[in-house]
């Protein structure tokens, strides 16, 4: 059993290979080639834009300085959590439907290690899609008047990289929903009505919405404020934290007793 | 010889009344073992518990003695599954594909690739999409990405359904090529009843989700039967009058 001993001496190979191969998948979609060119294209345009506006009213609403928080409250609002809800619903519920996931879970590989590297792969999106986000709203501020300054420049990185959280948890919520579906445009219009609601919602119940982690996709602006809230961020910290463990626990349970 | 697949009593129910019950048997190393039985009479529902894509109510199986339950990756390190239908990332390539499948293993590289995509006869078209490979292509497909690692064990449920006749002797003669050079150890199942006795030198009868018979070819048949087909009417005969005396 020459197999065996070699699948002994690299016992984590498997999750790596799977992360990779998630990755890839993701890569060959030709759905996220087009969210790449929007997340660039997005921020040119509204740069044009609003300096076209601005020189012609002789204002200044937003400065350079400003341009890429206002684009990432843009982003993190509609366009990337519409990106992670289409990742889930193509990652688990896409791939019941195509009859691939059975391809997966049929390779030496524990269901943990599918599960984790399918939303490890997703997670490394989000990131990639903020950093992307980030180079093309700085590169298009240019185009507005005002001085970056080396604070701007650290407050942009903060917001950036604190935006990525909220997102990842909700990537794991959308995650745990799609597992109630067989095809994606099912949890996808599932996951895009609810999240939605959530935001509706959050104008006539706002006690009750503290406990969506919907509520908390603009918490980058927190990390912003002066001085910093540390302990309204703790607290959404350990919220965030314990949504992701409740619902990666319980999606996970609900994947592994899947019957294909 | 080292039995490499043991079945101890795996009962799965479905909520319709239909299911498996009590299904054992043992693989050879070296066997090429037929899994028979008409349609819905189980055969997916035993394959598909084996690589554990689905949980038995009662039972056990053990692959290379480990359990596919608790020890699955262990279980599953030199086992090849093809399931059903063979299904692909439609938007990748034929070879992207087994690429895929071949990262999963650390001891494959892409010269086994090149390899197996020779031997199902895919190398001219290893750069097309999946989304344009015919039925008996994909077929080939999944068989390549199935022995990519150069699996001890293959499992295949059903590997020629909906191909026309020469798609059908093509996954046959790869079958028994990889028998002969690779030394592979096949579980097939299959409702082609001379599929199994051109291919397999073991059967196993499933009938209603029962075992009705199971052991070599040669002595099933014993002179007795000149056929699969002849023991096989005979088997059901003999459980339909048990059935009714029941």
């Amino acid at each position: 059993m020459r197999y065996h001993k070699k699948g002994r001496r690299l016992p984590m190979h498997s999750l790596y290979a799977s992360v990779w191969n998630e990755t890839l998948k993701i890569a060959y979609k030709k759905k996220t080639l087009f969210f790449m060119i929007m997340t660039l294209i997005i921020p040119a345009g509204a740069a044009l834009l609003l300096a076209n506006v601005q020189g012609n009213l002789g204002i200044s609403a937003v400065s350079s300085s400003d341009f890429p928080i206002v684009m990432l409250n843009l982003f993190t609002a509609i366009f990337l959590p519409l990106f992670v809800f289409m990742g889930a619903a193509d990652h688990f519920s896409g791939e019941i439907s195509d009859r691939t996931l059975k391809v997966i879970l049929t390779r030496p590989i524990s269901r943990f290690k599918v599960f984790a590297a399918k939303q490890i792969s997703l997670a490394m999106y989000i990131a990639a899609y903020l950093l992307i986000a980030l180079i093309a709203s700085v590169v298009s501020a240019f185009f507005l008047s005002g001085v970056m300054s080396g604070f701007a420049v650290l407050d942009w990185l903060i917001a950036y990289g604190t935006a990525f959280v909220p997102l990842a948890v909700l990537s794991i919520t959308a995650v745990l929903l799609a597992q109630f579906f067989t095809s994606s445009s099912g949890a996808l219009t599932i996951s895009i009505l609810l999240y939605i609601a959530a935001k509706v919602g959050a104008f006539f119940f706002p006690q009750a919405l503290t406990y969506s982690p919907t509520s908390y996709m603009d918490w980058h602006m927190l990390w912003l404020g002066r001085p910093m809230p540390s302990g309204e961020l703790w607290s959404i910290c350990m919220f965030l934290l314990a949504c992701s463990i409740l619902f990666f626990t319980a999606g996970f349970y609900l994947f592994d007793k899947k019957e294909l | 010889m080292d039995q490499i697949v043991q079945l101890e009593g795996l009962t799965k129910m479905f909520r319709n009344g239909r299911g498996i019950h009590d299904i054992s048997l043992n693989v050879q190393t070296g066997d090429i073992y037929g899994f028979f039985g008409p349609n819905g009479a189980g055969k997916t529902t035993v394959m598909k518990i084996m690589a554990g894509l689905s949980r038995a109510d009662k039972g056990k199986v053990r692959l290379f003695g480990h359990d596919v339950v608790t020890h699955y990756e262990q279980a599953m390190a030199s086992v090849g599954v093809l399931i059903e239908t063979a299904e692909a990332y439609h938007y990748m390539s034929g070879r992207r594909n087994l690429e895929l499948a071949a990262r999963m293993y650390p001891h494959v590289d892409s010269n086994r690739v090149d390899e197996v995509l020779e031997l199902v006869g895919l190398r001219s078209y290893q750069h097309e999409k999946v989304g344009h490979y015919s039925l008996g292509m994909k077929q080939r497909l999944g068989l390549a990405s199935a022995i990519v690692a150069r699996p001890e064990l293959l499992i295949l449920d059903e590997p020629t359904n909906g191909l026309d006749i020469e798609g059908m002797v093509q996954i046959r003669e790869i079958i028994m090529q990889l028998a002969r050079e690779e030394k592979i150890t096949f579980f097939i199942s299959s409702h082609l009843i001379h599929e199994m006795e051109l291919m397999c030198n073991r059967i196993a009868i499933l009938y209603g989700g029962k075992l009705i018979t199971e052991g070599y070819k040669s002595e099933l048949l014993q002179g007795r039967f000149s056929s699969l087909e002849e023991l096989f009417l005979h088997e059901v005969s003999q459980e339909r009058k048990a059935a009714a005396h029941a």
